[in-house]
């Protein structure tokens, strides 16, 4: 386990560590970073919802199956293997984590959530922190006061409070239903008029009859009932602005005194959220919130889930307050609670102390009880060694100087430091969950296709009609694909420049340069001293003199091994050409996929179809292998040029050897030595540029060469025709859909599910495109 | 044309600005001088050619001592000059005469109409002149790969020019039934032979680039030249420091300019150790220019030549020697005729 202790700097003060712009900076960048990651995250979110619904479609077909009398018994035992309620189980969860994480990259601010049982001083502590008051944040002594949770942005814009409030709906079911539930009545009033007719509910003597813990809730809901008065004019939904200084009986319950009153007025009931806006006096980070967490010891009804998955979407750390007061001093079972509660609103964060702080509010209070409380969480929450588990940050909750340098600075170097390891965690952790579910699906396909083209009977009536539509495709490809070998000859032969080929060459030798001009990649002056050190230790210039050449030329190589990118582009390029082409002609059979995708599950349905295609299949996959690469292809033509990187060369003339670069072992040797590989090196990186620029079109010659092998095999082999047909039996309704009908109603439930199987094929083949771009 | 003990032998130099002409004079002193070393007859540079030859070399020197050269460090030439090299014995001497004149007045666009006298007696030099020497910069060509630096390259050696002016110097030889020597001298070709330490020979792709960059003016010459005899084209590639190679080369685009404008070059040297120049090739030219006098004394009419060589035989003993002799040093690898 790592050390919490390692969160802060020593060697500054707090009041340092909270000004340093490294850390405002730092914290932009993770926010600016989880902005460019969510449309990735949304299409991910939006694929895999689609794989549910093809997984549910899929169901429906096989139930469908499974309800015909004539369908084999070995097949019925292969649709029970499948399993499919559990794989959509399993897309269930990755929706559900997927949503997690795009909640967690569509914030637009660090949110630090601040929990803590009742009494502890957290109203105290966000009003210092936000240079609040009592009117909008309040507190109190003896009871809770804080009724609804604020969210309170830092801004230096505006100083307002905007209040969202319930209808009547949104208040059933949110603030009434857990109340039902818990008290194991029936369902709410469904309007606001019948629920105003219902005072009549919980009279004094069922409440007495209820145990006490359920007494206080149903007190509770009998308090909603009588106050409706004060608030039903609020039920009407919508945002509502207002002034700060009035914000008070929207987020606290009523005062001791309110409540021995007759009748109370509760206005917080219609508030379903509030989001003030102020400028935090002490800080300097943009885009920073605090959520104010209900105590956790004081959770309504059916609460608990709500607060876990609330704390999940919303909040970057939590702040977790304990008081050393009087009885309060110690590690509780309620605080256990709150841990474990904050433990699973973890989820994939690794660390328990990156998420979560625990703060003893200790201004004022006894040395004693806080020495006693110190002790409790050493030794029962960190295992005997303070940060083990969670780091305790010690701070007067009432005074805004002790708040901010005690806590807060700590806090957001903390945030600044390990934000982005906790965003990719959480990343990390969903793309390996949808990955395994991910494989899981393909797996209980495979296997279920398997089953369904060992069990299934023979298609039937391979008629004319379908031998002229198959002969057209085929004839149709010819057409298309030699259109396209002949434009990728044209391309190969005639002398025009290509400029991506180009750049990327122009790119690579301009990396080669730099590498060279910043002194090989750790600064010419630590270059010379190491270099210096090394001749010094040798006593020599010359092993060094040869390592650094050494290294140089392998360098130079990898910079131009970049090029491989450019390669990439124009295979994929081709692929999704031939892709296009294919997709053109052969109707729905590859829906959803394209380019690489779409040919991979080509392949796989060539490879599996009811008649197999393998001369086709091995057509295509050969397709697939096509690379060009700078090490197999260009590496060996300008290898050449890095000759001139030998410490020892042959003399041409004399035909001996000849060392190129000896110096002194002196500052003024090291320092020549630099100077002089730097220029063999630019001098090979310029003739290595210029041998490749010379033999720029080797790619456009190779992807001819691979489009016209691939167009030869797959419309001219002498199997070609026949798998064509085949290919054309085994997905006449995905390739033809609706034109062949004549079909059996036993023929055409199986075809249904190989249908639908080839959808969630799709579906996953799509998924994989996505994440190979 | 001459008085007592002196005889002035012309050259004319047809070549873009900033390819090497001052560079290429220097080399072809320094390497005649030693091939007239052991013999009566010395050579070198008179009165302003001494200081300007003495400037040039104290740039190089300076460029070879930062052990990285730019070629551009060395300054281009801003006024016609006449380098005279005297190839002396006693009191008589063969003056070499070579007009070296701002490379951009080859191009009417940037000479300027200040210059128009100027630039006819130019013209009248050049078209007096037995010798055309035309010197080529090897890294322009050899450098450029991208088809905007292969246009550019044409740009920067202002071949269209030089195919005209060359034209020119040949119909006024045609005219007057003289003999003509045309030297293409492509300079700075240290990085393309691995005859005078280099490691890489690339001698070949420098003739084919040149022949190939070459071929209007050569044709040019030709044409004009169809009727008469005595015309010979060589190819004289030129180390004109010997101790330097193409480091790297760039082709910028000027600021702000269209797709299509010419680009700029500029080329990096590394100077190979110990930076000491040692000129190759320049010799050939001398001994090119020596063949074509010593082939003028079997020639009829009574052209310069024929008068030169004609001076040398009436009691010039010692020099028409050296001329035999200088005539008959072989040429070496590198030459080529065309």
């Amino acid at each position: 386990m790592e050390n919490a202790e390692s969160v802060a700097a020593p060697s500054e003060s707090p009041r340092e560590r909270g000004h340093n712009p490294l850390i405002r900076e730092a914290i932009a960048h993770v926010i600016a970073r989880r902005r460019e990651q969510l449309p990735r995250m949304e299409a991910k979110l939006e694929a895999w919802r689609i794989l549910d619904r093809r997984l549910e479609d899929l169901e429906i077909a096989l139930d469908d199956m499974l309800l015909h009398p004539s369908t084999p018994v070995e097949l019925r035992g292969a649709v029970n293997d499948f399993r499919h309620r559990e794989l959509r189980h399993r897309v269930a969860e990755c929706v559900s984590k997927l949503a997690v994480v795009r909640g967690r990259m569509s914030r637009s601010t660090v949110n630090i959530g601040v929990s803590g049982q009742a009494r502890v001083g957290k109203s105290t502590l966000l009003q210092s922190i936000a240079g609040l008051g009592e009117e909008q944040i309040p507190t109190g002594e003896g009871i809770p006061v804080t009724a609804v949770r604020s969210r309170i942005f830092h801004s230096t814009t505006h100083a307002r409070a905007t209040v969202t409030l319930h209808t009547y709906a949104s208040f059933r079911r949110d603030v009434l239903a857990p109340y039902h539930r818990e008290l194991g009545l029936s369902e709410p009033a469904d309007s606001l008029d019948a629920f105003r007719r219902a005072t009549g509910i919980l009279p004094d003597e069922t409440l007495a009859k209820l145990a006490p813990s359920q007494r206080t809730l149903a007190k509770r809901l009998r308090d909603m009932v009588r106050a409706l008065p004060s608030y039903e004019g609020l039920l009407v939904g919508g945002e509502r602005e207002i002034p700060l200084a009035e914000l008070r009986s929207y987020v606290a319950y009523p005062s001791k005194e309110q409540e021995d009153e007759n009748v109370v007025a509760r206005p917080y009931l219609a508030v379903r959220d509030v989001r003030i806006e102020c400028a935090f006096p002490r800080v300097d980070v943009d885009g920073l919130a605090l959520i104010d967490l209900p105590g956790l010891g004081e959770l309504a009804a059916g609460a608990e889930e709500h607060h876990v998955h609330g704390l999940r979407h919303e909040v970057d750390v939590v702040l977790l307050v304990k008081r050393p007061v009087e009885g309060m001093a110690y590690w509780s079972e309620a605080d256990g609670k709150a841990v474990d509660l904050l433990d699973r609103a973890r989820g994939a964060i690794r660390r328990r102390w990156d998420f979560v702080f625990l703060v003893s509010n200790q201004g004022g209070a006894k040395a004693s009880l806080v020495d006693a409380m110190l002790g409790s969480i050493r030794r029962d929450v960190n295992e005997g060694q303070d940060g083990l588990h969670y780091q305790v940050l010690g701070c007067d909750a009432k005074d805004p100087r002790s708040v901010y340098e005690d806590l807060l600075a700590p806090v957001l170097e903390h945030l600044a430091n390990r934000l982005a390891a906790m965003d990719a965690e959480v990343l990390v952790d969903a793309i390996e969950q949808t990955r395994t579910a991910r494989d899981q699906v393909r797996l209980g396909i495979d296997d279920l296709m398997a089953a369904v083209r060992e069990h299934a009977p023979e298609m039937q009536a391979a008629s004319e009609e379908l031998w002229s539509r198959v002969s057209r495709i085929q004839k149709d490809l010819a057409v298309d694909l030699g259109d396209l070998v002949s434009d990728l000859l044209r391309d190969a032969r005639v002398s025009t420049e290509d400029t991506r080929f180009v750049a990327a060459v122009t790119q690579a030798y301009g990396r080669a340069k730099t590498c060279v001009d910043e002194g090989f990649g750790m600064g010419k002056d630590a270059w010379i001293e190491e270099v210096l050190r090394t001749m010094r230790r040798d006593k020599n210039s010359t092993p060094v003199a040869a390592r650094e050449l050494n290294r140089a030329r392998v360098y130079i190589s990898e910079q131009f091994c970049e090029i491989d990118r450019y390669f990439d582009d124009r295979v994929n390029e081709l692929w999704n050409r031939i892709a296009q082409i294919t997709g053109k002609h052969f109707g729905g059979l590859f829906a959803g996929a394209s380019g690489v995708s779409a040919l991979k599950l080509m392949a796989k349905l060539l490879d599996e179809a009811s008649e197999p295609c393998p001369v086709l299949s091995t057509a295509v996959q050969n397709l697939l292998r096509l690379e060009i690469r700078y090490r197999s292809h260009l590496h060996p033509r300008v290898r050449r040029c890095l000759d001139t990187l030998n410490l020892e060369v042959k003399d041409p003339e004399t035909g001996e050897l000849r060392t190129q670069v000896t110096v002194e072992t002196s500052q003024q040797g090291a320092e020549m030595l630099q100077k002089r590989i730097s220029q063999l090196v630019q001098q090979a990186a310029w003739q290595s540029r210029k041998a490749l620029l010379e033999d720029a079109n080797t790619a456009a010659l190779v992807l001819h060469a691979a489009a016209e092998q691939f167009e030869d095999s797959f419309i001219r082999s002498g199997d070609s025709e026949r798998e064509f047909l085949r290919l054309g039996r085994s997905y006449r309704d995905e390739i033809w859909p609706g034109v062949f009908s004549g079909l059996d109603a036993k023929n055409a439930r199986i075809a249904k599910v190989r249908k639908e199987c080839k959808s969630v094929l799709g579906a996953l083949f799509a998924m994989e495109s996505d994440e190979a771009a | 044309m001459s008085d007592e003990g002196n005889i002035e032998f012309k050259v004319a130099i047809l070549g873009p600005r900033r390819v090497g002409k001052t560079s290429l004079i220097t080399a072809l002193l320094s390497e005649s001088q030693k091939l007239l070393a052991g013999t009566p007859v010395s050579i070198a540079s008179v009165g302003t050619t001494e200081a300007r030859i003495a400037q040039h070399k104290n740039d190089l020197r300076g460029s070879l001592l930062a052990g990285e050269f730019h070629p551009g460090a060395l300054g281009g030439t801003q006024a016609p000059f006449t380098f005279t090299l005297s190839m002396s014995v006693n009191k008589t001497a063969i003056v070499w005469a070579i007009l070296d004149y701002p490379g951009g007045w080859l191009d009417a666009r940037t000479r300027g109409s200040e210059n128009d006298a100027e630039w006819e007696r130019c013209k009248r030099w050049i078209s007096e002149s037995p010798v055309l020497l035309l010197p080529v910069d090897a890294s322009v060509l050899m450098e450029a790969t991208l088809k905007r630096e292969k246009i550019t390259a044409q740009h920067l050696l202002q071949i269209g020019q030089t195919e005209e002016m060359a034209r020119e110097w040949a119909k006024g030889r045609a005219v007057a039934k003289q003999p003509g020597l045309v030297v293409i001298a492509p300079v700075k070709c240290e990085s393309y032979f691995n005859d005078n330490g280099g490691l890489v020979d690339k001698n070949e792709e420098l003739y084919r680039r040149v022949v190939q960059a070459y071929k209007p003016v050569i044709d040019a010459v030709r044409q004009e030249m169809s009727g008469t005899t005595g015309l010979s084209i060589q190819y004289h590639p030129v180390d004109t420091f010997g101790c330097v190679e193409l480091q790297s080369a760039e082709w910028r685009a000027p600021d702000g300019s269209s797709e299509q404008a010419p680009l700029l070059f500029s080329a990096t040297y590394i100077v190979r150790p110990p930076g000491q120049p040692n000129p190759k090739g320049a010799g050939g030219i001398l001994v090119s220019i020596c063949r074509q006098i010593v082939e003028a004394q079997s020639g009829k009419g009574r052209g310069f030549l024929s008068e030169l060589w004609a001076w040398l035989t009436g009691g010039k003993r010692r020099l028409r020697q050296a001329v035999e002799d200088l005539s008959a040093v072989p040429l070496g690898n590198r030459v080529r005729m065309l």
